[in-house]
């Protein structure tokens, strides 16, 4: 109802232009943060204490449940996490309101509006249709426990991490709606939501990345990405964004692609929409889906009314939203940048097109379909090589124009050194056509990032005659965006890197055998030890005690586990074992055992997958870096 | 011997020849080590899908006992001889086209494999190619009086320019 009230009241208020109703609205929504704030903290209340009589807490605790779990079982499900949804919206819509109390009179009711009408979308869902305080008669002594998959370290990151990308994306989506309600288009909107969508962009990425790194150690098949619908449903506004972030500096610094811009955050923002629509409608299977739910249809109807709305806008606008520039060469950074939003968005289409083939083509041909990563590795690869190539060339490019010498200038040392690694690469055996070219790019990109990074260094100890490491320091300080960028690149080398070893070069057996033998994975030797069967309060493990050998040195005992938990899951559940190192990992599964013991294993050796978390960090620290604000110039009173 | 015998009888020997090895083949049952077989059935359970609600895992990485049953059907069919495309015919006539790990490339399903990946974006490109030579076109054309100050077109500005110009840069971002 709150929420509503300041829904309309900050459209007719702004209609019928009285402050007084605008401002009651923006009291509204923050009212609204309040609201929500209290029902999240009963709910914790609720699980704290065990109040089985609620519905929620009965499906998504019980008794034996530790009290860190218990606390996270608060978006185990559909009906805490879209109050965790809610909530987070309601955060950002006072922290918006608060922000631009003195900036943006014009735009500010219908931002307020926006965020506000989202907002009535998801409580009108919690309302009617997933009510986290559905209560029983009477009181279970009891709750049936949480999925054993959930009770994993990922699930206190990956869930809130996501939320805070995907209703993020609210903010940017939302300005940019009033800039084409009120007509004022130029770049204020898009420099008051920068940071807003960094924000966004970053937490999306670190909830994808924690996302791949809790299913690799949890869900035990060895792998970290399988192109599942829900984990299409979050790299999909992740790809759109990412586009929107590169294009966007076209438009700040040239006063283009405007039209372009508000599609991309459009988009973007929709399909934060369409994916929590997949997860959450039942549509699809998949490990990491909700389940079966009459969400659906609500979901679909706010889609398509953003959609309408967005369409609608756009041709009114179309006029104004015209370039005054244009782009002056097509060897120029702004070129690069439009090849890279080509490319991100042929993948985007790819991954839609993939994840909604099969109700496609059950639809128009009455044969169920399914596509997997078998289907999109192959199409996804030389689209993410391409990608690459591009990464490569763009900061060896200038702004407005690049002469073919001053290219050649710049491209020369990443060039040969990226040939020499290649030369190198291949006698040490990589002679597979998309890793070769994949680790040769993986080069050079990072050494042309390097390169400037040390061009920058070495002009400021010239110049000002710093240290080398106070002068790299201050280099990306001064220009955090700019070098926060290249670091962030240099996490996306470093997660290629992790992708391409881990994806061509992986080494998998299946064996059985009996306590006291060994089997061979690679340079390493495992020795099925013994096997150990034991009783907590919530599971019957079975655990298998592996020494791995390396060149007949013991370098690890490993104890992957098959558990039988009480609640929470019919179906054993596998805890995975890995010995990791800077060159790969060995990941070994105990698949199943028989009753004397005798155990089978998946075993796996990842290459340099460690990579892949470690760029995930690096793209992070960059994000931060150029998300991180500068301290605002005194200015002296006239 | 008649001359037209003597090239019935040649006739029949080459085509003898011809066919004996295919005949042969075909009769024989294919004797893989165990290795090979192991091998290929991990390749063709690469390209299967379980169907047991796992959520679309491809029988090879998927580790429950319906994926096992499966994959030791498959070794069986391969130990009578049977070729991949056999076995791949044999699942779809079992499970329907939904069995494959990725849609099969006939008829509707190019959509899939050629139109999204690889026709919209080249046009996607050829759209975007004639635009930006379009604009830099109209970019060139009334510079074709102006006389460049100095240095040649395209070359990097002097030192003090450059500052100039990534401190109004800087200032902009």
């Amino acid at each position: 109802m709150v929420a509503a009230y300041a829904a309309i009241f900050s459209l007719v208020g702004k209609l019928v232009d009285e402050r007084r109703m605008v401002k009651s609205a923006e009291a509204a929504s923050a009212a609204c943060f309040g609201l929500l704030t209290l029902a999240s903290a009963a709910l914790i209340w609720a699980f704290v204490n065990r109040r089985f009589d609620v519905e929620y807490v009965y499906h998504y605790s019980d008794k034996a449940l530790s009290m860190f779990y218990t606390i996270t079982a608060f978006w185990a499900g559909q009906e805490g996490s879209i109050l965790l949804w809610a909530w987070l919206l309601s955060l950002f819509a006072m922290w918006v309101i608060l922000q631009n109390r003195h900036a943006h009179q014009e735009s500010m009711p219908y931002i307020t509006f926006t965020m506000m009408f989202t907002l009535c979308l998801f409580l009108s869902i919690m309302v009617f249709i997933t009510p986290p305080f559905a209560t029983y008669h009477f009181k279970p002594p009891d709750g049936l426990g949480l999925n054993p998959l959930l009770q994993n370290p990922g699930m206190i990151w990956h869930p809130p991490t996501l939320y805070l990308g995907y209703v993020g994306f609210t903010v940017p989506f939302a300005f940019a709606m009033a800039a084409m309600i009120t007509g004022k288009l130029d770049d204020t909107w898009i420099r008051s939501t920068r940071r807003w969508t960094l924000f966004a962009w970053l937490f999306l990425t670190i909830g994808i990345i924690l996302g791949g790194q809790w299913a690799y150690v949890e869900l035990g098949w060895g792998g970290y990405w399988a192109w599942d619908p829900v984990e299409n449903a979050s790299f999909m506004p992740w790809l759109a964004g990412t586009a929107y972030l590169h294009s966007v500096m076209i438009q700040e610094k040239r006063g283009m692609l405007k039209i372009w811009n508000m599609v991309l955050v459009t988009t973007t923002f929709l399909l934060c929409i369409f994916g929590t629509f997949i997860t959450r409608s039942g549509i699809v299977g998949s490990v990491h889906s909700f389940g079966e739910s009459s969400l659906g249809p609500v979901f679909m109807a706010f889609l398509l009314l953003g959609i309408a709305a967005s369409v609608i806008l756009l041709l009114v606008r179309w006029d104004d939203l015209q370039s005054q520039n244009e782009i002056d060469s097509l060897l120029s950074r702004e070129s690069t940048f439009l090849y890279n939003n080509l490319v991100l968005m042929a993948m985007l289409l790819v991954v839609f097109i993939g994840t909604v083939w099969p109700f496609i083509s059950e639809a128009v041909r009455g044969q169920q379909a399914t596509v997997t990563a078998a289907y999109f590795d192959k199409i996804n690869v030389p689209i993410g090589l391409t990608l690459l190539f591009l990464m490569a060339l763009c900061p060896l490019i200038s702004w407005r124009k690049t002469s073919v010498q001053n290219l050649k200038r710049n491209f020369m040392v990443p060039g040969i050194i990226s040939l020499a690694g290649g030369i190198a690469l291949f006698i040490l055996g990589i002679r597979k056509g998309y890793p070769l070219t994949s680790f040769i790019l993986c080069i050079f990109v990072a050494v042309a990032i390097l390169l400037e990074f040390i061009r920058g260094t070495t002009a400021r100890h010239s110049r000002f005659g710093e240290m080398y490491p106070a002068a790299l320091g201050r280099l990306i300080w001064r220009n955090k965006r700019r070098y926060g960028g290249y670091i962030v690149h240099i996490g996306v080398v470093l997660i290629f890197v992790g992708i391409t070893g881990s994806s061509s070069y992986k080494i998998e057996r299946e064996v059985f055998v009996k306590p006291g033998e060994e089997f061979q994975l690679g340079k390493y030797t495992l020795k099925y030890e013994k096997f150990s069967q034991y009783e907590t309060q919530s599971k019957l493990v079975n655990a298998a005690i592996v020494s791995v050998y390396n060149e007949g040195k013991k370098v690890d005992i490993l104890t992957p586990e098959k558990n039988l938990h009480f609640k929470g899951s019919e179906q054993p559940v596998s805890e995975v074992s890995i010995y990791w190192n800077l060159a790969e990992d060995v990941y070994l599964i105990l698949a199943g055992f028989d009753a004397n013991h005798g155990a089978t294993f998946k075993a796996v050796i990842n290459p340099l997958i460690v990579w892949l978390w470690i760029g995930g960090t690096v793209m992070t620290i960059g994000s931060i870096v150029a998300f991180w604000p500068d301290k605002k110039k005194k200015t002296s009173p006239i | 011997m008649s001359k037209r015998l003597f090239i019935a009888l040649g006739i029949g020997i080459l085509s003898l020849i011809v066919v004996c090895p295919w005949i042969i083949n075909s009769s024989l049952v294919y004797s893989a080590t165990p290795e090979e077989i192991e091998t290929e059935c991990r390749e063709i359970a690469k390209e299967l899908v379980c169907l047991c609600g796992c959520g679309n895992m491809v029988l090879e990485t998927c580790t429950c006992g319906e994926a096992s049953k499966n994959k030791e059907f498959i070794r069986k069919q391969l130990k009578a001889g049977k070729t991949r495309l056999q076995i791949f015919q044999l699942f779809r006539d079992k499970d329907g086209e939904r069995v494959f790990a990725a849609p099969v490339k006939e008829g509707f399903n190019w959509i899939i494999w050629v139109i999204v990946p690889y026709v919209v974006p080249v046009l996607a490109a050829l759209g975007l190619g004639v635009l930006l030579l379009k604009w830099t076109k109209q970019r060139k054309e009334p510079e074709l009086t102006a006389t460049p100050i100095s240095g040649k077109e395209g070359d990097e500005p002097p030192d003090q320019y450059k500052e100039k110009l990534e401190r109004e840069l800087k200032e902009l971002e």
